[in-house]
């Protein structure tokens, strides 16, 4: 069941387990936000959450599977629909 | 509910069921109940076996759970399952055969009926599964490790 | 021309098969050893093909080639100063998109570059394809398919490295802003004749433009600085990421002509993840796996064990019948077979151990472990990836430490390292046999689970005890790459085992082979003294020490084991069979453990729990002092749990004794 609305700038983590959304923007330190955007994790790509728990979440990106921790999650900001 | 997902969903109650079972009579009979079952159904005194058993049970139950909302979420526990439950017997298969090489060596006698505990031989019933639904879940489709 | 010298490095990504390419060309000549200055590991071999000597360098793996990370920072040096002939840049086909990312940065820096296209199978699989020849006009550079883990291609790779013909190397645009900005940083440098001539200018420019850390040491102090200032404030953080995407963007369009990718429902990694990772079933079957790899280790070794402990047994009694110099034989018998024999009984434990993990890491499992772990692992203040060491310490110490190294954060590595010794390793495992069997018959099984239990509850307070007072820092975040499901194969998983488990017998081979003769030397002088008695160099020795441990309920043979066992660890029972004068004989020596007045049930806890906690043996020493580059950290590590086992194996006893045990 997806959302019609377009949902701007959500933080990674508080998108649920299931949905697709899009990388909008990085708001991590240098070395971070250098290391997630060379692992794929690039403005405009899309992401799936695989799963979503307590500590860590689980996300596809250009088919590659990444366990992160929800410190992270929460800097990674995501358009979400 | 297609025929599939009700085979899929009778298989799993019956199996899981049954791992449930022999799990808790295990687990039970590491503490000294149930003598006369544990002596005929030939039930290791492993605690920890038993509750192995239980988790593969659980896993299997899982399947009926899920299957009828999710029919992929219903195999991917299935398919766990199954491999759950064969993984386990083997490595019993290969623990027994250790025991036995010691045994010779060591001049004793060979108790072999002894190794076939209800994790091998309830194992029997899901490479009945893995028969049945050996299109779906089939090994090959992993790769071999590259590194 | 023929036969100088060519030298290959290989670089590419963590897990695309590097070392198995690596192994597979090099074998057994290989020289494992540290980059200058840095824990990194560096790793050289020889090799030789079709009658040229090639000199093969293992590169850490890598994403990328910034100034962020040591990993890296040693590959790009290597790659610019070192100076190879050729990189083999070893690509996993499944993941091209990521690979070539770094192949671009390879091609930047102006050094003959290969591509082994590896791991094309999972491609297959899935259903796309990747069309080679294209890939490779597009690139510029040669590609060949390779299976690193059977050795299909590696011939034609390295033909390709030494013999393929130059041809037009792709050249990544950055879009107009960016290289317009790139033209005026090289004009700059061009001018300059202390740094730019070392280095392929456009490169130097673009890690101006970057603000790369190693780059910008270089350039402190230089006349150009000021005007490079200039032009690296116009963009700030943004050009960073600005070319990672350029960079992206390039890849993509390399690929678009050369992939197909493939529409796909469910594969099997994502089925059996569903389950693995699953909130309730995730620990249950975490827990499942470890009690089997436990059962595992011990009941499927026990053959090789007896078989290895027959053999050493004869071995003693062949020595004492055949060898008339009593000295000699006494020396043969009692010091070296007794000595290094108790130690290799165990090797097919540790073996089988080590087999276990690799298979588990092959198979991609271990990292749904450390996912799984980390929400319990995080409270303690640890990551997820810190437990593979703590499963490893089971075995051995020295691998475990050594498996730190895939920790980047320095801080959760640190604190990893010091509390690893804590896992009660292999070596430790006869002590609990000894006394437990002496003192618990029949409760045997009970009392050294308890030990293991004690032992991880040791090493989970050190970690809480050290990250909150000792190691500053913040917990460092969390990032783990889950790679698809795999069926492991026999060859890599025996390669891994053996790669950790030569560890083990060298450890044998060395320390504890001097460490024998050393014990059996003290034992049996001054001349005609009976053996290992107290009138010998040891039983002095001990008499000496007895009073450090009196209070501890321990006499002087206690005394003697255990400063044996700051050289190894699986010398404490071989010295206290000295001791007692039983030799190898265990039972004899349970026996006279039980005469001991001095001996109680009570004082073998508290020797059992003593040799849990005390300093690590002298292999572990080094190896933490290698690790952590630091000698302070190493004392540390031995003071610190000297005193921990001093101390609570106070307490214990005191305590006991006034229950009235």
């Amino acid at each position: 069941m997806h959302c019609t609305k377009l949902v701007y700038d959500m933080p990674l983590s508080s998108v649920p387990e299931g949905r697709d959304c899009v990388v909008n923007n990085l708001s991590a330190g240098r070395g971070l936000a250098r290391r997630l955007a060379e692992l794929g994790f690039l403005l405009g790509t899309k992401l799936k959450v695989n799963r979503s728990e307590g500590g860590a979440m689980i996300v596809s990106i250009n088919g590659q599977r990444f366990a992160l921790s929800r410190g992270i999650a929460k800097k990674i900001g995501v358009k979400h629909f | 509910m297609d025929s599939d997902t009700r085979l899929k969903m009778a298989f799993s109650l019956i199996v899981g069921g049954l791992y449930l079972v022999f799990g808790l009579v295990q687990v039970l009979g590491s503490f000294g109940m149930f003598a006369s079952l544990i002596d005929t159904l030939n039930i290791d005194d492993n605690l920890f076996g038993g509750f192995v058993l239980l988790l593969i049970g659980v896993v299997y139950l899982f399947v009926v759970r899920s299957i009828k909302r999710d029919s992929i979420e219903g195999s991917a526990f299935l398919f766990t399952g199954i491999f759950l439950s064969l993984l386990y017997a083997s490595i019993n298969l290969v623990i027994l055969g250790a025991t036995l090489l010691s045994a010779l060596l060591e001049g004793e006698s060979l108790g072999v009926f002894q190794g076939i505990t209800p994790i091998v031989y309830l194992g029997l019933l899901s490479l009945i599964g893995l028969y049945i639904w050996r299109s779906t879940f089939s090994f090959s489709r992993l790769s071999k490790a590259g590194v | 021309m023929i036969n100088e010298n060519i030298t290959l490095a290989l670089a590419g990504n963590p897990n695309v098969g590097k070392t198995t390419l690596f192994n597979s060309l090099t074998g057994a000549r290989q020289h494992v050893g540290n980059w200058p200055g840095v824990t990194v590991e560096k790793k050289i071999g020889t090799a030789s093909h079709k009658g040229r000597d090639l000199t093969i360098v293992d590169l850490p793996g890598t994403y990328s080639l910034s100034a962020y990370s040591l990993d890296e920072i040693v590959t790009r040096d290597y790659i610019l100063k070192g100076r190879p002939d050729s990189v083999i840049h070893i690509v996993d086909a499944s993941n091209l998109e990521r690979n070539l990312y770094l192949t671009i940065q390879l091609l930047e820096l102006d050094v003959n570059v290969v591509v082994a296209l590896n791991m094309y199978d999972i491609v297959k699989s899935r259903g796309d394809s990747i069309d080679v020849d294209m890939l490779s006009k597009n690139l510029g550079l040669p590609v060949v398919e390779t299976v690193a883990s059977t050795g299909e291609g590696v011939d034609d790779l390295i033909d390709a490295a030494l013999e393929a013909p130059p041809m037009e190397r792709f050249k990544p645009f950055y879009g107009e802003d960016l290289e317009k900005r790139i033209s005026a940083v090289m004009d700059i440098l061009r001018n300059d004749d202390k740094v730019a001539p070392r280095f392929p200018l456009r490169w130097l420019a673009i890690k101006v433009l970057e603000e790369d850390k190693e780059v910008l040491k270089l350039l402190e102090g230089n006349e150009l600085e000021p005007r490079l200032r200039a032009h690296m404030d116009k963009g700030g953080e943004n050009t960073e990421l600005e070319l990672v995407n350029r960079r992206y963007e390039n890849v993509r369009c390399i690929m678009s002509e050369s992939c197909r990718l493939s529409e796909n429902g469910l594969d099997p990694s994502d089925m059996l993840d569903k389950v693995v990772t699953n909130k309730y079933l995730g620990i249950p079957i975490f827990l499942a796996m470890m009690w089997a790899a436990f059962e595992l280790t011990f009941k499927a070794a026990e053959p090789f064990t007896i078989m290895i402990d027959k053999f050493f047994n004869w071995l003693i009694v062949w020595i004492s019948n055949n060898i008339a110099h009593e000295q000699l034989a006494s020396l043969l018998g009692d010091g070296i077979v007794g000595g290094v024999g108790s130690v290799l009984v165990f090797v097919p434990n540790i073996f089988i151990l080590f087999l276990i993990i690799s298979l588990l890491e092959d198979s991609g499992y271990l990292a749904r472990a450390a996912f799984v772990m980390d929400k319990v692992m995080s409270r303690i203040g640890l990551h997820g990836k810190s437990f593979i060491p703590l499963l490893i310490g089971f075995g051995c110490s020295v691998p475990a430490i050594m498996a730190c190294r895939s920790i980047e954060d320095s801080r959760d590595r640190l604190i990893t390292i010091l509390s690893t010794p804590f896992i009660t390793c292999g070596a430790r495992f006869p002590v609990y046999v000894l006394f437990a069997g002496a003192f618990f018959v029949g409760a045997e099984g009970t009392v050294v689970f308890s030990m293991y239990l004690l032992s991880m509850l040791m090493a989970i307070l050190s970690v809480i005890l050290l990250s909150k007072f000792v190691v500053k820092g913040e917990k460092s975040p969390f990032i783990l790459e889950l790679p698809p499901y795999r069926m492991p194969t026999m060859r890599s998983a025996v390669l891994h085992m053996w790669d950790r488990g030569k560890m083990y017998i060298k450890k044998a081979g060395t320390i504890i082979f001097m460490g024998a003769i050393i014990i059996w030397v003290l034992a049996s002088f001054p001349q005609g003294v009976e053996y290992g008695s107290a009138d010998s160099l040891v039983g002095m020795m001990g008499k000496v020490l007895e009073p450090l441990i009196r209070p501890l309920g321990f006499d002087w043979k206690i005394a003697v084991a255990l400063t044996l066992g700051f050289v190894a660890k699986e010398i404490v029972v071989g010295s206290l069979g000295t001791l007692y004068g039983t030799g190898e004989n265990d039972d004899l020596l349970r026996d006279q453990l039980r005469a001991d007045p001095n001996m109680t049930a009570l004082t073998s806890v508290g020797v059992m729990v003593f040799t849990l906690i005390y300093v690590p043996c002298l292999a572990t020493v080094a190896i933490i002092r290698k690790e952590t580059n630091s000698i302070r950290w190493t004392l540390f590590s031995i003071a610190y749990s000297m005193s921990l086992a001093w101390v609570i194996t106070f307490v214990i006893y005191r305590v006991g004794l006034l229950l009235g045990y």
